[in-house]
């Protein structure tokens, strides 16, 4: 047995300890004892694994949330600013309507003074939001581009119509449901695709 | 001689605003089926000159990326400003630098990011 020999630190003989150990393995209380040190050292290996790989989950978990609260979570407010300024603008434009004596339209250079308005929180929101979002995910920040390309195309439009050549209750209706419409589809495809790239513990 | 795009004659009753990234690029093959392919005029050693009547108030940044975006990614901010004129309200005319920028910034986030 040189494979026994090599290891042992016993000055006995070596058929003396291999007699010894069988006689040991021999009695059934010392063969379970010896199944159960042997369960026990592989129970304490593989949580020590379990927990080592729990440990390496949960770094990575606690990085990428890191990095979606200061890429995403910080950048809400940019979305509800752009919704919040087609908002004012399109407040100054019914202002615009109603203060006009006999009514009429808000001005050609009052609707454009709105787009302009529009158009600044559009380019803010694209410069200085989303190409931080792209940093955390491009999936998310392509995703949320055509949200807010959309909303910027819908809120151009309602601006633009106020063009009219009379303003009448049921376009200023027709323009107020327009707004609220697809402001709400805005907010909710934003937060939908904020909370869904939100990441998870596994 | 310039090559000469009345836009007017491509225009639906009462457009007033020339919006939408979609709305662009559809304009873009309205032209190119009139004869003014945009990716063929880019090329040519003539200038052109499209001409956006008063009565539109506006085309918006998605608007000129459907049209345009790739003449100004070939061509570059000069050489899109040397080849292609808009006349237009002077609204529209203030906005189109800041629009072939947002294409030429388009292009370098592209290559940056591959997005």
């Amino acid at each position: 047995m040189p494979k026994f020999a090599s290891i042992s630190v016993s000055s006995a003989p070596i058929p003396a300890q291999l007699a010894a150990s069988q006689s040991i393995l021999n009695t059934p209380s010392a063969f379970v004892a010896s199944l159960a040190l042997g369960y026990s050292i592989l129970v304490t290996v593989l949580n020590h694994l379990q927990s080592k790989s729990r440990l390496k989950e949960e770094r990575a978990y606690k990085r990428d949330y890191a990095f979606y609260d200061a890429l995403v979570l910080h950048g809400c407010r940019g979305f509800l600013d752009f919704a919040s300024c087609a908002h004012i603008e399109i407040q100054n434009l019914f202002q615009a309507a109603r203060s006009n004596q006999p009514p009429a339209p808000p001005s050609r250079a009052q609707i454009e003074k709105s787009l302009s308005a529009l158009y600044q929180a559009n380019s803010k929101l694209e410069d200085e939001i989303l190409l931080v979002v792209s940093g955390f995910s491009r999936e998310l920040k392509i995703e949320l581009g055509k949200i807010v390309e959309a909303y910027y195309d819908q809120m151009t439009k309602i601006f633009s119509d106020f063009s009219q050549p009379k303003i009448t209750i049921e376009f200023a209706s027709k323009q107020h449901a327009e707004y609220i419409r697809h402001t709400e589809k805005y907010i909710d495809g934003i937060f939908v695709l904020i909370r869904d790239a939100c990441p998870t513990k596994k | 001689m310039p090559t000469t795009i009345e836009l007017s004659r491509f225009l639906a009753s009462n457009e007033k605003a020339l919006v939408g990234r979609d709305n662009g690029e559809s304009y873009k093959k309205k032209l190119a089926a009139a004869g003014y392919d945009i990716d063929v005029l880019e090329k040519a050693a003539d200038k052109t000159v499209l001409i956006i009547p008063a009565e539109i108030l506006t085309m918006n940044k998605s608007f000129f990326l459907g049209l345009f975006e790739l003449a100004v990614q070939h061509l570059g901010a000069a050489g899109f400003s040397q080849k292609f004129e808009i006349r237009a309200s002077d609204y529209i005319v203030e906005k189109i630098p800041d629009y072939v920028q947002a294409a030429l910034l388009r292009a370098s986030q592209r290559d940056i990011l591959g997005a």
